[in-house]
């Protein structure tokens, strides 16, 4: 059921035209539902390709897997930084793994 | 992107280097591939240490230069002026105060590492300045490329500095825009950035960020350039042990922390990140507390899912601007809501309030309009409105003590003036000055070369053996004040609320070419002060507490982070 | 949005645009195509249409954590001709392919200096994971493009949906599609048009798919669905090797790429009896190093064989190996180590399970697409091709499809030189276009919901065509039954009903699916041959036909609305074994 949108986050990106999601969503599935939140017009059709959760400047988007293939209630979270993200996954059994992917070349960091 | 930095440390005349290893230091920066040179010098903020570091400092058109002194303001003012003259543009000079936040109030354990530490992180940003064509530019810049028009900025800032260009793209507009990067911090997508304020310098400073090398724990403070930098200045200088590993970057606001940057930090295992700002300010650059709160809130509920601990995020109100400002005693108030006719910011609101077990009127301060001008505090009849930072009684002294031509010192008051090894008296004539304060009544008036030394307090403690209760400093710097002066308190037997202090260096600037004028300066400031001596101990008194609430609450944080280990991202 | 719906096909805005190229899609091969045109002549103006947003769209979307084409140090473009040549079972156009091959690893580079992040060895070398394929961390390499695409000064038009092009006699001048957020109607001349869109996904029932929230839980983008070539097929553009699918094995389920672990961890697949089915089965097509085809066929024999399950088996990967491919997969589909924890699976002691996934048409993969020539101009003059859409080159992968992206752009300011301005009057196909893309709009709403229609085809597709259910076999019978029940439904799209814009879109994509689905089934038709088991297996005709050494092309007779197949000659380049990799 992708993807899951927190309504208490959730601020429609302030209702402005299209909330960012909604920008970037590859298959036009993410619009402003007539509460002023982001809703996903058909979970069936989502790719599960997270870019409206990485967008999303509220932190208020879950990408779930559907219930058919997996179980619930494991998570993957990404936070955005400044060209990298931080992904924390929590599988099913509560097990914690934390990875940091470079997205964008930059200065090396160097000691 | 500069092609090479360098490094300057400024020894301040043996105060600095006589705490850390200054040889070990330039060793373990020259190990650092970022930089290409390490100097040192003495006293850099004297004439003489200005000619030295323009022949030390021969760098090309692109170079960065990091320059580890104090974070006196007017170091960095004659360094800004050298700058052309060493062929270096002003966003890439960094001045690393590694005298006040590692050196006071007392030198702390591995300062060398915790210096070179500070210095490494002022190199990755430096290394990050971009010539992105917006060096000059007077406001907040918009990547085109890069922004996707969600207008959030224009949806945040707070003075509709925004509107929208032709293509739809929001543009600041100069002439508003207020530099308070609220809109900086409220990209996201982290498109936005001010000509001293862009987030892939930031990010690259907070991931250098190492820490000492110890296991205390590294915590990265945001302080906002208005209040929370200056005041924390103050706090150290007035004798505040800050953590061990606390680094401190100063923004215009706290509205201006992208909440990318926190999460830079954290996945960079860092083990905390503190953001100092107002609360409710009554700040120019207003709701960036609020925006803050609200972003730092949605972070913390993102790193709860995360199962990360939320204690390692947080936002620290400081204490002091909640009540900046107007501020009403209720208990003496009487509700004629005078203050509301005379507010010329419309920034009293009537409340209906219980006041020992009764329920009254009484005029409420609305903080995000109060400008503590001060009237109401003239006007109120009953004497309720106080304007905090600036006691009614502290006023009247003030005031007092400039339209009087004679002040009174109490006996055994002392005026210790400090010439900076000459330098202060190139400009300020001290002999006048001298002669001028014995007119007046002051029969202990010391003139010492370097107070900044251990030395110079020990000979004033022989000199003021007959146990002065107060004492005028009068010296070349603000920030200066207080530090050494816990350290060597015992030896003078003064006690620091019974000290004021007189910045020297700042009317020498103000009239480098009219000694004269300096001169009555000088002077008029040291009486000022010593008036403001007298009911000072008030004002003192608060400032304890509050310098024991704010150390005692890093040091609480602190012990909060040990129990809690190390950050996990440290691990992967 | 509501307000931006159309009430009468008179009501619907028209937005008339004039360019000088103008690029359909703007997935890689679109951007590098648009950025060439740019870089050549600054001057003109270039022109994407984009169904969605050039930040996050085509199969890009989510990232790539590799770029499978890349020329190491040591090797010529002709080695790695030879290789894809023998992957492909012998069957490449040999011209098109040197000239991608020759082109393949500059546009790589480029994408490093804008800022995509490629994986290095300590002597600051590039990472290779496999024999031509090099490590990246790609997760926003779509955001980094776009961004050098919009200071290129090439004007984008977002969430506009192409649906026909327009034309001057024979030639392509320029495009027509709807806005599917503002509901307006697009016309944009152009001098030269490259068709730059995706390949079809979700022509065949994926097996994860049982009418719920699974539907696009397939390993290609599934909002590419072969529009591009669509558009072609309706023009009479000469199309080549449909017949060639791209069917994969990829984790089970999740239908998740499995390169990642198999070439860069060099995981064998296993049985359920524990044996290496490639080295042990295969051993004379290669073992591990057997074609694309055989690769992907293999588990499914096993299964079928009764050795099922399949498996790539992570069990000796060192916890280091796991986070880095863990890591590897948060650059390309992330949500695959998230189907990981939802299982709680431990890979270091359970191995991956891996199936059949559903087959596509994509010419990225395999050599389905628009028959060109060398400037990368179709058969219809005007119109160029590039990327999944461009036929004859298999194995281009998203580094070939960005070269061939610079290469049809090269061939599209050829071909302009001599064009001044379109005059013709294009009135009457564009208010037909208009009728036929709004006709949904207006319909009667109790007719047929595009999902409904896509589901039936998805299922026809599978059952009749050979899909992931049926092992992939193929026989004359049930393809003539795919036929007779594609034809129906292509019948039927005048029932399609839209109650928005973004149905509207839903119904093109089936209408548009149709079409290709049809062409695809008379090239399954024609090879009576089984040349590539697994992506092409007539159960009818199991053995090679030496006289289908060739390509099947086909092509609809604009007279009769029929679609033509033939052949063309296979023109041999490079001399050697065409089934070896190498000399």
């Amino acid at each position: 059921m992708p993807p899951k949108v927190l309504l208490n986050k959730c601020d429609g990106c302030k209702a402005e035209h299209e909330p960012l999601c909604e920008q970037v969503c590859p298959g036009n599935l993410m619009t402003l539902g007539s509460e002023g939140k982001a809703i996903c017009r058909d979970l069936r059709d989502c790719w599960d390709c997270m870019s409206c959760t990485k967008v999303c400047p509220q932190g208020a988007i879950e990408t779930r897997m559907p219930y058919q293939i997996g179980y619930h209630p494991a998570k993957l979270i990404p936070m955005m930084g400044t060209n990298r993200i931080t992904w924390t996954c929590v599988d099913i059994n509560g097990k914690v793994e934390r990875f940091i992917v470079k997205n964008r070349n930059e200065e090396e960091d160097e000691d | 992107m500069p092609s090479s930095v360098e490094v300057l440390i400024c020894r301040c005349q043996g105060s600095v280097s006589g705490e850390f290893e200054i040889e070990r230091l330039t060793k373990q920066l020259e190990k650092n591939k970022r930089i290409a040179k390490v100097h040192v010098l003495d006293h850099l903020c004297s004439q003489e240490g200005m000619k030295k570091l323009n022949q030390l400092v021969q760098v090309g058109e692109d170079s960065g230069l990091v320059v580890a002194a104090c974070a006196a303001e007017s170091l960095q003012n004659l360094l800004e002026s050298q700058l052309p003259a060493l062929n270096i543009k002003s966003q890439l000079c960094s001045i690393v105060p590694v005298r006040e936040w590692v050196f006071w109030p007392s030198p702390r354990p591995r300062a060398t590492e915790a210096a070179a530490d500070m210095i490494k992180m002022a190199v990755a940003r430096v290394r990050q300045v971009k010539d992105v064509g917006n060096w000059s530019a007077k406001g907040a810049v918009v990547n085109r490329l890069r922004c996707d028009k969600c207008k959030r900025c224009m949806e945040e800032c707070p003075v509709d500095a925004y509107s929208l260009d032709e293509e739809g793209y929001p543009c600041a507009n100069p002439e508003l825009c207020q530099r308070c990067g609220i809109c900086v911090g409220s990209c996201p997508l982290q498109v936005i950035s001010l000509p001293d304020l862009r987030i892939e310098e930031l990010s690259s400073e907070i991931r250098a960020l190492k820490g000492d090398g110890s296991e205390e724990p590294t915590v990265l403070a945001f302080c906002c350039e208005p209040l929370t930098y200056p005041a924390l200045q103050e706090k150290v200088a007035l004798g505040m042990q800050l953590p061990q590993n606390m680094r401190i970057i100063k923004v215009p606001c706290m509205g201006a922390v992208n909440t990318a940057l926190i999460s830079d930090a954290l996945s960079a295992g860092v083990d905390s990140v503190v953001l100092l700002g107002c609360e409710h300010g009554p700040c120019q650059q207003r709701r960036g507390d609020q925006l803050t709160k609200r972003r730092l809130e949605n972070l913390k509920e993102t790193l709860e899912r995360m199962m990360f601990e939320v204690e390692r995020v947080n936002y620290i109100g400081w204490p002091e601007a909640s009540s900046d400002g107007m501020d009403v005693d209720r208990n003496i108030c009487n509700g004629c809501l005078t203050c509301k006719e005379v507010c010329p910011y419309n920034a009293v609101i009537p409340e209906v309030k219980a006041v020992r077990g009764a329920k009254r009127i009484i005029a409420e301060r609305d903080p995000l309009a109060c400008r503590a001008c001060g009237i109401c505090t003239v006007a109120c009849p009953s004497g309720a409105c106080q304007t905090y930072a600036l006691t009614e009684a502290q006023l009247l002294d003030s005031l007092d003590a400039a339209c009087s031509d004679t002040v009174n010192p109490v006996p055994n008051e002392m005026v210790v003036l400090c010439n900076c090894q000459g330098k202060l008296s190139e400009v300020i004539n001290f002999q006048s000055m001298k002669d001028n304060l014995d007119k007046q009544g002051f029969r202990h008036v010391i003139e010492v070369s370097q107070l900044c030394t251990p030395d110079a307090w020990r000979n004033l403690a022989k000199q003021g053996s007959h146990a002065a209760l107060r004492a005028v400093v009068g010296a070349c710097g603000k920030s200066f004040f207080g530090s050494r002066f816990e350290a060597f308190q015992k030896e003078i037997g003064l006690d620091l609320s019974y000290c004021a202090f007189a910045d020297l260096l700042e009317k020498a600037i103000l009239w480098p070419e009219s000694p004269t004028l300096a001169t009555d300066a000088a002077t008029w400031e040291i009486l000022t002060q010593s008036a403001l001596l007298r009911e000072n101990k008030k004002v003192n008194g608060v400032r304890d507490l509050e310098l024991a609430g704010v150390e005692q609450y890093f040091s609480s944080y602190i012990t909060t982070l040990r129990d809690l280990g190390p950050n996990p991202f440290k691990e992967g | 949005m509501s307000n931006s719906i159309p009430q009468a096909l008179q009501s619907v805005q028209e937005v008339q645009l004039e360019t000088d190229i103008l690029v359909i899609g703007g997935g890689n091969a679109g951007c590098f195509a648009a950025i060439e045109a740019k870089k050549i002549n600054p001057d003109l103006k270039v022109t994407i249409m984009e169904k969605a947003n050039i930040d996050r769209s085509g199969c890009l979307a989510g990232g790539m954590d590799a770029i499978n084409t890349y020329i190491p140090e040591g090797k010529t473009p002709e080695d790695l001709v030879r290789w894809s040549r023998s992957q492909a079972g012998g069957i490449l156009r040999e011209d098109l392919a040197l000239e991608i091959s020759k082109n393949l690893n500059e546009p790589i580079e480029e994408w490093e200096r804008w800022g995509l992040p490629i994986k290095k060895n300590e002597d600051g070398s590039y990472k290779f994971r496999g024999q031509w394929d090099i490590a990246i961390q790609g997760s926003e390499m779509k955001p980094i493009l776009a961004e050098k695409t919009r200071e290129m000064g090439v004007e984008i038009i977002n969430r506009v949906v192409a649906t026909g092009y327009l034309y001057d006699g024979e030639k392509v001048v320029g495009a027509m599609g709807f806005g599917v957020r503002d509901g307006k109607f697009y016309v944009v001349k152009a001098k030269a048009t490259i068709m730059a869109a995706g390949g079809a996904g979700g022509i065949y029932k994926p097996y994860t798919n049982d009418g719920n929230d699974c539907h696009h839980q397939i390993w290609y983008c599934p909002f590419d669905v072969g529009s591009g070539y669509a558009l072609g097929i309706r023009k009479g553009a000469e199309m080549t090797t449909f017949e060639m699918r791209w069917s994969a094995v990829r984790t089970k389920d999740f239908n998740g790429p499995i390169d990642t672990i198999s070439v860069c961890y060099k995981t064998p697949m296993i049985n359920a009896k524990g044996e290496k089915i490639l080295a042990e089965r295969y051993k004379e097509f290669g073992g591990d190093k057997a074609p694309r085809y055989i690769r992907a066929s293999a588990p499914m024999e096993e299964i079928l064989a009764g050795r099922g399950p399949i498996y790539v088996d992570t069990r000796q990967m060192t916890p280091a190996q796991i986070k880095e491919l863990k890591t590897d997969y948060l650059n390309e589909r992330p949500s695959f180590v998230l189907f990981l924890a939802a299982n709680g699976q431990d890979i270091s002691k359970e191995p991956i399970e891996v199936y059949g996934s559903d087959p596509y048409i994509v010419g990225g993969h395999t050599a389905s697409g628009y028959w060109v020539d060398t400037d990368w101009q179709t058969t219809v003059p005007g119109l160029f091709a590039c990327g999944d859409v461009a036929g004859g080159v298999p194995n281009k992968f998203v580094g070939g499809c960005c070269a061939e992206g610079m290469l049809s752009a090269r061939g599209a300011i050829k071909y302009i030189a001599g064009i001044d301005s379109i005059d013709a009057d294009l009135s009457a196909q564009i208010e037909t276009e208009k009728a036929r893309v709004f006709a949904p709009l207006f319909s009667d709403s109790d007719g047929v919901l595009p999902h409904w229609m896509e589901e039936k085809m998805q299922r026809i597709m599978d059952e009749y065509a050979g899909g992931v259910h049926q092992f992939y076999r193929l026989n004359e019978e049930r393809l003539d039954n795919a036929l007779r029940h594609i034809r129906m439904m292509r019948e039927q799209v005048k029932y399609l009903y839209a109650k928005d814009l973004h149905e509207l879109m839903l119904a093109h994509e089936v209408i548009d699916r149709l079409d290709v689905a049809e062409v695809l089934i008379h090239h399954l038709k024609f090879r009576r041959e089984t040349r590539w088991p697994g992506w092409q297996t007539r159960m009818d005709y199991p053995e090679i036909d030496p006289t289908l050494d060739c390509f099947v092309n086909s092509r609809v007779n604009p007279e009769t609305g029929e679609v033509e197949v033939f052949t063309r000659p296979y023109e041999q380049i490079l001399p050697g074994d065409r089934m070896k990799p190498t000399l």
